[in-house]
């Protein structure tokens, strides 16, 4: 079982200040899924359009501190299998500007 | 990649329009609930099923951290273990929307519980093609304890839309014992 006293120091990603309603769910589950994530590792987030989108990406303000890339409705998935496969091609090429795990 | 699809039950950010997500019954702007149709009157395309068919090495369906609740870290374990596995990995979070469900945002998190301990969304997980049910409610309780929570399902409690209850009722018992039957619960 996960200790919650360790889990509240580990890094925040997705920071307050956006405007999703009151009570709304999924900043929450955001904030868990990425407190999964050890601190020294770096995420590539791609968001398909809805609440959780347009309400975190205010131009020129965002809440993540991940890489995030914002997607239609049908292909973030195919968005971020796409910078899956740059990344490990980058990675071939010994073109990667630091040393990034994978 | 970790695929997290957080269900709400409906296009909530144009206005809450019904989608294939949307429990039967719900009352939503494009399926109203009036004098002659009684809310959407379909089932609930079930999505965490629809990843499984597709034969990924996890799957998994879950809710928000409730604190109290046996399963208070089931997200949070999902998470780990999902960003540890290679390849294509789906999760599905059952996330309230105070706005479309109708109900108060200091309590919603007892709307997500009542969907957990009616079995209408349970918590289990598919690795590599096995069945694992993460929570197995003590006493299965009626669909009513979810349905009475939230004001999308209002009108579903009035006596001569009994029936509605009823159907759902099977639809969601028919769905449990399949999921026991496929974890070898039963």
């Amino acid at each position: 079982m996960p200790n919650l006293k360790e889990l509240s120091k580990k890094k925040v990603r997705f920071t307050g200040g956006h405007r999703m309603c009151a009570g709304c769910g999924a900043p929450m589950v955001v904030n868990w899924i990425l407190k999964a994530l050890d601190d020294d590792e770096r995420a590539v987030i791609s968001n398909a359009t809805g609440c959780l989108e347009v309400s975190t990406c205010l131009y020129p303000y965002t809440s993540w501190k991940d890489s995030w890339v914002h997607t239609a409705f049908e292909n973030a998935a195919a968005t971020c299998s796409g910078t899956e496969a740059a990344f490990k091609a980058l990675k071939k090429k010994d073109l990667l500007m630091e040393s990034i795990s994978s | 990649m970790l695929y997290v699809c957080y269900d709400n039950g409906a296009y909530m950010n144009t206005g809450i329009q019904r989608s294939s997500a949307t429990p039967y019954g719900a009352d939503t702007t494009t399926s109203p609930a009036g004098k002659v149709k009684q809310g959407k009157e379909q089932f609930r395309k079930d999505l965490t099923e629809i990843m499984v068919a597709h034969h990924i090495p996890y799957a998994a369906q879950t809710v928000p951290v409730i604190p109290g609740t046996p399963y208070m870290f089931d997200l949070y374990n999902k998470a780990e273990k999902a960003f540890k596995i290679t390849g294509a990995k789906f999760m599905n979070v059952l996330t309230p929307c105070p706005r479309g469900w109708r109900c108060d945002t200091a309590t919603e998190l007892e709307v997500v519980k009542a969907a957990v301990e009616t079995c209408f969304w349970p918590l289990y997980e598919v690795e590599n093609g096995e069945y694992k049910i993460n929570y197995i409610p003590k006493e299965k309780k009626p669909i009513t304890e979810w349905l009475k929570l939230q004001g999308r399902f209002k009108h579903l409690l009035k006596p001569e839309n009994e029936h509605i209850v009823q159907k759902i009722q099977e639809e969601v018992d028919r769905r449990w014992e399949r999921l026991l039957f496929l974890a070898k619960v039963k």
